[in-house]
């Protein structure tokens, strides 16, 4: 993991309603990298965030539909987005309330440094 | 959507403001469910090109897509009158008398227009099943083998595969969403629990109707969700909007454990697609409680 990666990390981090960052490996579901806020189970979310997009990642491709790229999953009392980063998954948990739009563009800018 | 392609048309048309690329300029914007941008360039380009067939044709899918079937139908006809052969305009005018009822009409328009252009699979598929509903010679609607999976949803959901609701409601479920999804590049379907199809279509780019494949691979996916979801504590789901190499796929809960279901090309714009999902939620809603 480089510095670059890091840097991109934390810029995922700061955009205003993230609670929680991570990097995990999409096979095991295991975190590698976290940045969470308290309260926040980051192994939970590395766990059902990497399910998630393996689980749309096969759907995908069995639809035809090709590789998957990015998920988003909005719920009442909160926003999941998951990117793919060849064998690992980047996972932002956000308040309800965060622009989806500015996520997506640093997890976007912190995928293409972590590949 | 290519946003490169689009950059260069604007560039093309800023630099040559006569330049025909305003057609597949305003195409595009209208894809992308960009409305009032494509109108603006199907607009001006005509101002410069008023005998443009093609412009005629791309503001017309413009007017349609936007519910204005009156002013769509002036423009294919004026299209035509331009060029008698544009298979286009004979389309539109073809899906624009379907949706009135009009099936002699639908017919011998849409037969000439998959004449015209017989590459067009969609149309060909959408001229066969109006030949069908007429009660003549009726080729074989759907094939015994299983059905390929759609490679491209623009192909994929074809002109035919989702006729138009007939005046009076909708009578059969497979044209639930079909109002919502103009012309060629969306498709949309309501699932139940188990992932079986209630209402809308899916038709592949040969003509074969994937809906059941389709629903069942992504409904699981829902399951997925709510699990996460719940061991999380984030509370009930509102959406899940999956984007992938081909396409942008977008599902919500409705009524009685149903989802609904909307995937556009790729090129169509992420908030486009959730607005898709917003209206085909409401429309599904509302047709769940009517049958109830």
């Amino acid at each position: 993991m480089n510095a670059s990666f890091e840097s991109a990390l934390t810029e995922v981090a700061a955009v205003p309603g993230v609670r929680a960052v991570l990097l995990a490996s999409e096979r095991e579901g295991l975190a590698l990298n976290a940045m969470a806020a308290f309260g926040v189970d980051g192994d939970a979310l590395a766990a059902f965030g990497t399910a998630l997009y393996r689980r749309a990642r096969l759907a995908s491709e069995a639809a035809g539909y090709g590789a998957t790229r990015q998920i988003v999953l909005d719920a009442t009392g909160g926003r999941m987005l998951v990117t793919g980063c060849g064998d690992l998954v980047l996972v932002v948990l956000a308040e309800r309330e965060t622009g989806a739009g500015m996520v997506r563009m640093a997890m976007q800018r912190a995928a293409r440094a972590v590949r | 959507m290519n946003d490169d392609l689009v950059y260069d048309l604007a560039d093309e048309m800023a630099r040559d403001p006569h330049s025909l690329a305003f057609v597949r300029l305003a195409d595009l914007l209208r894809r992308s469910g960009r409305s009032h941008e494509a109108r603006h360039v199907a607009f001006a380009g005509l101002e410069r090109h008023p005998y443009l067939a093609d412009g005629h044709d791309v503001l017309a899918r413009i007017m349609v897509d936007g519910g204005d079937e009156v002013s769509a139908r002036d423009e294919w006809e004026m299209a035509l009158r331009l060029e008698p052969t544009h298979a286009g305009a004979l389309k539109g005018l073809g899906l624009l008398a379907y949706h009135r009822g009009d099936l002699p009409t639908a017919h011998r328009l849409l037969t000439q227009a998959a004449e015209l252009d017989p590459s067009d699979q969609g149309l060909v598929t959408a001229a066969e099943q109006v030949r069908a509903q007429l009660g003549t010679a009726l080729p074989p609607a759907r094939r015994a083998t299983p059905a390929p999976p759609p490679r491209d949803p623009v192909a994929a959901r074809a002109p035919g595969s989702a006729p138009q609701d007939r005046p009076g409601g909708v009578h059969d479920p497979r044209t639930l969403f079909a109002s919502l999804l103009g012309d060629g590049d969306r498709t949309a379907l309501l699932l139940d629990s188990d992932g079986l199809v209630l209402a809308g279509t899916y038709v592949d780019a040969s003509g074969v109707e994937v809906a059941e494949e389709i629903g069942a691979q992504l409904a699981g996916l829902a399951d997925e969700a709510g699990r996460a979801l719940t061991y999380l504590g984030l509370g009930a789901w509102e959406s899940l909007l999956v984007e992938t190499q081909h396409a942008t796929v977008a599902m919500g809960p409705s009524r009685e454990g149903s989802i609904v279901l909307v995937a556009a090309a790729r090129d169509s714009q992420v908030g486009f697609v959730r607005r898709l999902l917003a209206r085909a939620s409401r429309q599904a809603a509302s047709w769940l409680e009517s049958a109830a």
